[in-house]
């Protein structure tokens, strides 16, 4: 196996972003903070770990996603589980699978509905790093190698996991790889109450790894077990007349104290550096609803800034807004 | 007053030392039952643990018990005016069973492959000896056996038996467990001695005495184990070899060379008149059969099945019967070939070479 220190793992950092609470509108953020990353002059890598694929089916054709998961299971497949069906079915190493370029300097792994199955055996094997088997670190870190493997091949500046809604062992592995994570949160009383289990559940999982980190036999390649809150993005609000309508403008400030109190402080009392800023200082920008030109995005397969629906003054908005997130997260990662 | 008085900044040295071990309890917990896991695996057929391991215990050490260690060492230490090194950064490589396995087997002459089963498994489980292993003997037929086979010895006037293995995972963290194997019957002995008279003896000279009386029976007990398990292979081996005793004149050994021997038939309980043409082959026969046994059972148990056999200008000929020919194919194998080697040059007292041979098939008239 390959250390955790090589060149791929300093160049290219790793993002999830992740609230199991479905429905924020995660991978409409991640395909638009992808673009404007590009047109800084980054590449990107997006890692469809969410298996209902939907940021495959957001950038990819609907025939090249019907032919791509029909063959994932076969010799020639090129999903995320094409990658990992030799783990899963404990046949050998994970496949190298490359990725697809699907806007410029913008990759895609493709997503896969299989990758369910994946995630059902990969609880037994995080039992096995208990356990200092080998199976149990190859299984625990298989997409991370297959990322390691992508990213230092097509240099990579930044990947992103969509990580699915949900607290299971999939998002545990992938969130332990990640240098950081961005949550989304809508604007509704749901995202409230998800802050509050999302704390715990990753301090959880970081304990856990680091339990994992002191059994773990000499060699053996790991996770870095260590993903910091880079921040978080309130989305999908409507805007009357340049301010924030009155019934999402209460959920604001709620969404910000929650945060604090839910993520931030439970973060903290394991360690410090995991959230850095406070509250105030951890909103990465804001994405209002836009509307039509949202759901053009989705249906085109393109970022906001480039669809045919809506006005030129829509598009610039949205161009803007979501320029302004990526180069906080350039400003805050680097 | 005595300068080894124990004072209150030595009492919360100690505390801070348990402190520490509690910290790290379910770390090294953790570690156990990786080995358990890893040996719970080896134990299914047909590895050869399965057949060697009786059952395990594993427990970690009452922190009470640790304290009053501890404290007796540094007493000890000040007494002698020794230093007391044992800090919190070496603790659990200093001390060396805050974590402990234990294999229970049947018979002392077992060791000598649990010992090579159990190397193998810690490899495999990714841990190290952090020293080699030694037994706890009280007498000297004890003492030669584990020498013997390779385990240094170590003389307790308390009568304790048992051989510690003290591991150390190849982990970030450094830490240690003694794995201890003994006899069922050494445990019952080892229990009822922890209960009452350890770490302190008894105060009741009877009580005490018992014990020793115990002791005596539990290590009779394992040898009588050991003999009706030597016996019990030995009539095996017999009842397997009767078909070669019937073997018909017309399907012949292989030829043994020209002009010194005939091959000799294996039995040595044959028909009256024929013990006295061979006594002496079947008696090393039957002594290199033990020999390899006692090293290996499955190459001993290969060896039962053998035809007959010659030896002649330093050469040693074991023949099969064709249906046998997956247990000569065994001792052809590298480690059946140095096996063989090693009990017949013991046996016959002069470097031997090996020949395993199938029998001729039968002439056709």
């Amino acid at each position: 196996m390959n250390t955790n220190t090589g060149p791929a793992r300093r160049r290219a950092l790793r993002i999830a972003i992740f609230n199991h609470k479905g429905g924020v509108g995660k991978t409409t953020l991640i395909v638009n903070i992808a673009a404007a990353l590009a047109s800084l002059g980054k590449r990107i890598l997006l890692v469809d770990s969410d298996p209902q694929c939907n940021l495959t089916a957001y950038l990819i054709e609907e025939s090249v996603v019907d032919d791509l998961l029909d063959t994932s299971d076969s010799d020639v497949g090129r999903t995320l589980w094409s990658a990992v069906k030799p783990v899963a079915e404990a046949l050998g190493d994970i496949r190298l699978v490359d990725p697809i370029e699907r806007l410029p300097n913008v990759y895609v792994l493709p997503g896969d509905i299989r990758l369910s199955g994946f995630e059902q055996g990969l609880s037994p094997l995080w039992d096995e790093c208990f356990q200092r088997k080998t199976k149990g670190f190859r299984g625990t870190t298989a997409v991370s190698r297959l990322v390691d493997y992508a990213a230092l091949k097509y240099e990579v500046d930044f990947v992103f996991y969509d990580a699915g809604p949900n607290i299971g062992a999939l998002n545990r592995v992938l969130l332990l790889d990640c240098d950081y994570f961005i949550v989304p949160a809508a604007c509704d009383v749901f995202s409230i109450i998800a802050l509050k289990t999302l704390g715990y559940t990753l301090v959880n999982w970081i304990s856990d790894w680091k339990t994992i980190v002191q059994l773990a036999p000499t060699g053996t390649y790991l996770l870095p077990g260590l993903p910091k809150f880079l921040g978080y993005i309130p989305q999908r609000f409507r805007v009357y007349g340049g301010d924030v309508a009155a019934s999402y403008a209460k959920y604001l400030p709620r969404i910000e104290k929650s945060v604090s109190s839910d993520l931030i402080t439970v973060l903290r009392r394991i360690d410090h550096a995991l959230a850095p800023r406070s509250g105030s200082e951890s909103e990465l920008g804001q994405v209002k609803d836009f509307a039509s030109i949202a759901a053009a995005s989705q249906a085109e397969g393109r970022p906001m800034k480039d669809v045919s629906a809506g006005t030129p003054a829509q598009r610039t908005d949205a161009e803007q807004a979501f320029l302004h997130i990526a180069k906080k997260i350039i400003m805050l990662t680097s | 007053m005595p300068t080894f008085a124990i004072g209150t900044a030595d009492e919360e040295l100690v505390d801070r030392l348990v402190s520490h071990y509690l910290k790290n309890q379910s770390l090294i917990s953790r570690f156990l039952e990786s080995f358990h896991s890893h040996l719970t695996g080896a134990m299914t057929e047909p590895q050869p643990l399965s057949k060697l391991v009786h059952s395990v215990k594993r427990r970690m050490k009452e922190p009470s018990h640790l304290k009053d260690k501890l404290m007796r060492t540094l007493r000890e230490a000040k007494e002698s005016g020794k230093e007391f090194d044992i800090t919190e950064d070496n603790l659990l490589v200093r001390v060396n069973d805050l974590g402990g396995y234990r294999i229970l087997h049947l018979h002392t002459r077992q060791m000598g492959e649990i010992d090579a089963a159990l190397r193998e498994l810690l490899d495999v489980a990714q841990c190290d000896l952090f020293e080699q292993p030694f037994a706890y003997i009280w007498d000297d037929e004890s003492g030669t056996y584990f020498q013997g086979i390779g385990i240094r010895t170590e003389f307790t006037p308390r009568m304790y038996s048992s051989v510690h293995y003290v591991v150390q995972p190849r982990s970030k963290v450094k830490v240690t467990y003694e794995i201890q194997v003994r006899t069922l019957a050494d445990e019952i002995w080892g229990e009822i001695d922890h209960k009452i008279n350890y770490p302190y003896p008894h105060e009741s000279l009877a009580c005490r005495e018992q014990i020793k009386a115990l002791a005596r029976v539990a290590s009779s007990c394992s040898r009588l184990v050991d003999s009706i398990v030597a016996s019990h292979s030995d009539w095996e081996g017999r009842r397997k070899a009767e078909p070669a005793k019937r073997a018909p004149a017309d399907y012949p050994l292989a030829a043994p060379p020209v002009g010194t021997k005939e091959a000799v038939v294996l039995e040595e309980h044959a028909e009256p008149a024929t013990p006295a043409e061979h006594p002496r082959e079947d008696a090393r026969l039957t002594a290199i059969k033990q020999l390899v046994y006692s090293q290996s059972k499955m190459f001993g148990s290969c060896l039962e099945h053998t035809s007959g056999w010659w030896f002649e200008e330093g050469e040693a000929v074991f023949v099969y019967a064709r249906k046998d020919l997956l247990f000569a194919d065994l001792l052809k194998s590298r480690e059946g070939q140095e096996l063989l080697r090693f009990a017949c040059a013991q046996v016959l007292g002069r470097p031997v070479s090996i020949r395993v041979g199938l029998e001729e098939p039968p002439k056709a008239e």
